[in-house]
């Protein structure tokens, strides 16, 4: 394994009554594609948010690039993020501006560029995502997989070292699938961005990330590369990665016996 | 039964205090970020042109009628006592040091502070205030102090401009209309109304009003659950709640300001 970019350790981390992360230990190798993967609710984008200085851990420690994430003050942590990139599921672009104006955001917010410049960093990053054309158009006017991809041209409008993606696969038709899946490939790859996807969908994510973390119940299940981790699978984690309806998840939720819940007693 | 009652009660109590404390260290934040309306200037005359130039048409069109009603209910208590002349004293005290402020305080809510909730609400359903603090920028000072600044100083001219145009609609209706001697109706409120007294408390009031109203309505957007249900009960809460406090607020103004026991 390459040199760590991000180490959990002893992570922990509750919501109200509900333990979200029970010790968690991880490491993210520098300058590759690391998917997080793990049933809903298991704490995927908790973890992003950790990550990002978003959430506070209640316990252990969450390091990134070497910097120690608890008790940074928010300058600190500012500095920190202007590395950082995330790909909101959403897109989460302002609605009030357009594309080129959201691109240029972080931009003209960090730097006083003058506009020339502005327009060639904005042009250039809507370059690669294939949207220059589209620079004058609203939010409201992109279909879903344009927003997105409008979203990622910002979040790497700062050249960032790492990116984060939340559920990038999600809701997006095959081709612009596609068109996500290369992009995540190439900016990691030829970037050299160390890059965490997060997502269920096994198949994309498989076949772009060189390592693999699944979560659950607030656990590391497995954690390494691909190969490794498809080779030691415990028999939940194949019907995990397989998707398949046998294996020891059931499909039912626990719940009394059938006779006692649709009234089948035996007539005697 | 009682015991569940005590609980209850306090429970509500600790949550009530918990969400002050929190409006509380909200508005510091904000006002920390003081400087950006002064280094970025254009930020600020946006959010003042949505609330305040917008809010604009609303104000007018209440005061003209306000201050015509006041005009003629005023008149007709008047003219038993054969004061008529008195009108414009009337006029003029009752819009400048209650009905403007607090209406344009109640429309403002309206109309503006409305806005301003389901506008940050809605940001942060849609996760554009997330969005901003990974880019590394404080969404407080960039999205939430511009806001608060224009609205503080919107709601004392809005409250101006209410002042002016109630009393010249109630002028129009006293003397065009019911034949109100214009001299002695200018003249009388010459004499009666002052400056720093009537005018500066009016607006005084106004100003602490706008204070109010738009704390409430971007805390509320600010502290909203990120659901479309959330957003639409602090919509409603942001509206009811400047309501009652600038109501309350005003009691309270009124007997400090112009009732001496």
């Amino acid at each position: 394994m390459t040199q760590a970019y991000i180490e959990i350790k002893d992570l922990t981390f509750a919501r109200g009554q509900r333990q979200i992360f029970d010790g968690i230990n991880l490491e993210i190798p520098q300058g590759a594609i690391t998917a997080v993967m793990g049933p809903s609710g298991c704490g995927k984008t908790t973890l992003l948010r950790h990550i990002g200085g978003q959430l506070q851990a209640d316990s252990g420690s969450v390091s990134v690039a070497g910097v120690q994430m608890n008790g940074l003050s928010r300058s600190e942590l500012f500095a920190l993020r202007k590395q950082m990139g995330m790909l909101f599921q959403s897109g989460a672009l302002l609605t009030d501006l357009n594309v080129f104006e959201n691109v240029a955001f972080p931009v003209r917010e960090h730097y006083q560029f003058d506009e020339s410049m502005v327009r060639d960093i904005v042009l250039m990053k809507l370059e690669i995502v294939g949207l220059r054309g589209a620079a004058q158009l609203m939010p409201s006017e992109l279909s879903g997989g344009m927003a997105r991809r409008v979203a990622l041209a910002r979040a790497i409008v700062l050249d960032p070292a790492l990116m984060m993606y939340d559920e990038p696969f999600t809701g997006l038709d095959p081709i612009t699938l596609g068109n996500i899946v290369t992009l995540i490939r190439s900016l990691s790859k030829s970037l050299g961005i160390t890059s965490i996807l997060v997502s269920h969908d096994i198949n994309e994510s498989l076949s772009i990330a060189d390592y693999l973390c699944v979560l659950a119940e607030g656990k590391v299940v497995a954690q390494g590369p691909v190969e490794v981790v498809k080779a030691t699978a415990s028999p939940w984690l194949k019907q995990f990665l397989t998707g398949s309806t046998e294996g020891p998840v059931d499909f039912h939720y626990p719940a009394t016996s059938r006779a006692n819940d649709f009234h089948l007693e035996a007539k005697s | 039964m009682m015991r569940n009652l005590f609980e209850r009660t306090g429970e509500k109590t600790l949550g009530f205090l918990q969400r002050l404390g929190r409006a509380s260290i909200f508005l510091f934040h904000v006002l920390k970020g003081f400087p950006i309306v002064l280094t970025r200037p254009k930020l600020l005359l946006d959010s003042l042109y949505s609330v305040g130039v917008l809010s604009l048409l609303i104000i007018v069109f209440s005061a003209l009628f306000v201050g015509m009603v006041i005009s003629l209910l005023g008149y007709v208590t008047l003219v038993d006592f054969g004061a008529e002349q008195s009108l414009g004293v009337l006029v003029a005290l009752s819009i400048l040091r209650e009905l403007a402020p607090v209406l344009t305080a109640l429309l403002y809510s309206g109309r503006a502070g409305s806005a301003l909730t389901a506008e940050i609400g809605l940001m942060k359903a849609t996760e554009q205030l997330a969005s901003i603090e990974m880019m590394a920028i404080d969404p407080i000072r960039r999205v939430i102090t511009p806001r608060f600044v224009a609205g503080i100083i919107a709601v004392p001219l809005l409250t101006l401009m209410f002042m002016v145009v109630g009393i010249y609609s109630g002028y129009l209706i006293g003397h065009g209309w019911l034949g109100v001697d214009e001299g002695s109706f200018w003249a009388q409120m010459q004499s009666k109304v002052q400056w720093n007294y009537d005018i500066l408390n009016g607006l005084l009031k106004g100003f602490i009003f706008g204070i109010a109203v738009n704390w409430i309505a971007l805390f509320e957007g600010y502290d909203a659950v990120p659901t479309s249900e959330g957003v639409a009960r602090a919509t409603t809460r942001s509206v009811v709640y400047s309501a009652l406090i600038v109501l309350a607020l005003d009691f309270i103004l009124t007997s400090i300001m112009f009732v001496e026991v």
